[in-house]
């Protein structure tokens, strides 16, 4: 038990600083140590669950260590930007101003069709347009491109944008959601109100959401 | 920050376990090797019979204890030697019985420190 404490320990570590210098490339979505985590538990789970003769043990103390360091690291890495920068790195910018810097591209080990793609996958095709590209720690790339070339917000279009407001679902599946109810500041007798309008019955109901501008939401259970 | 707690609360607890555990299994096994290297030793074949058995028991006090740490192959082994040495016993034959006690105190040893942290196990 406490070898194998010990080597998780060793191995948590060693897996976090391999993903580091593998670079951002490699994680997409996931942080470095998000990334560690997912993959050692679930091949850890898989050990005790194949081999019979193996205790449960053996598969649970490494989960939990692997799970005690996160909490530990993600708590340090939070509190403390040198820990966050060496578990996670950082942002690395690709393209400023409309120049692609190569050197970074470089760094981080992004070739040119990679950026172009991603890119493209933004519906820039002109690179000249983009303002900033930067490569973020999770392996996402952040395109800014120039406000000229970027499309109008409702505010610069000078549009007078409607407000938006969270939706609440009151009825899910022919269920009453008493918990939400009060969230949406309504109540019982507003339910049997609105389903009374739409013939309806809660049992009756697919799903009924409302907002704090009163707009509700309904469909019937086929 | 009360996850953070947990964490290390988690970390101590894990790495308190498992020391506890690599001595009781430490503290378990060596009395069980002594015996069995004893009755491999011992000249008298009813002595190494009775030092067999209590061998015995103490290993299956502790085997579903040691069941819950280690992998069952090798227990498993052990207790299938236990079966032949007892047999060797009955039938008196002395040598082959001093020789499987002595395999047997062997195989008791390492698998307790195979528990242990050391820096070869730990590699």
């Amino acid at each position: 038990m406490i070898v194998s404490y010990l080597r998780t320990v060793v191995l948590y570590s060693v897996l976090i600083a391999v993903i580091r210098m593998m670079g951002k490339r490699q994680i997409g979505q996931m942080e470095p140590s998000e990334f560690v985590v997912t993959m050692l538990v679930a091949n850890l789970a898989s050990i005790p669950m194949q081999e019979e003769g193996i205790p449960l043990f053996t598969g649970l103390v490494p989960i939990l260590t692997v799970l005690g360091m996160e909490l530990i690291l993600s708590f340090l890495s939070m509190k403390n930007m040198g820990v966050r920068k060496l578990l996670c790195g950082k942002p690395v910018i690709l393209i400023e101003n409309g120049n692609i810097l190569q050197q970074n591209l470089r760094k981080t080990r992004v070739t040119l069709d990679e950026l172009t793609g991603h890119l493209r996958e933004k519906d820039i095709l002109d690179l000249r347009s983009v303002q900033f590209a930067i490569l973020e720690t999770n392996g996402n790339l952040s395109v800014f491109p120039y406000p000229k070339d970027r499309p109008a917000s409702a505010a610069e279009a000078g549009i007078p944008a409607k407000k938006q407001f969270l939706p609440v679902t009151i009825i899910s599946d022919g269920k009453l959601m008493e918990g939400n109810l009060q969230v949406a500041g309504k109540d019982r007798a507003w339910v049997d109100r609105v389903l009374k309008e739409k013939h309806a019955s809660v049992s009756g109901t697919w799903l009924l959401t409302v907002d704090k501008a009163d707009h509700i939401l309904f469909y019937r259970k086929e | 920050m009360g996850r953070f707690w947990f964490g290390v609360g988690l970390m101590i607890l894990l790495l308190a376990l498992g020391m506890y555990c690599a001595q009781a299994v430490t503290n378990s096994h060596e009395p069980i090797a002594q015996l069995l290297e004893q009755a491999a030793m011992t000249p008298q074949q009813e002595d190494a019979a009775q030092l067999l058995k209590k061998a015995r028991q103490d290993w299956d006090h502790h085997w579903n204890g040691m069941a819950i740490l280690s992998d069952h192959g090798p227990m498993d082994e052990i207790d299938s030697l236990f079966a032949q040495a007892e047999a060797y016993a009955r039938q008196g034959l002395a040598e082959e019985l001093s020789a499987l006690c002595m395999r047997l105190s062997q195989l008791v040893r390492a698998t307790a420190e195979n528990h242990s942290p050391t820096w070869w196990n730990f590699l």
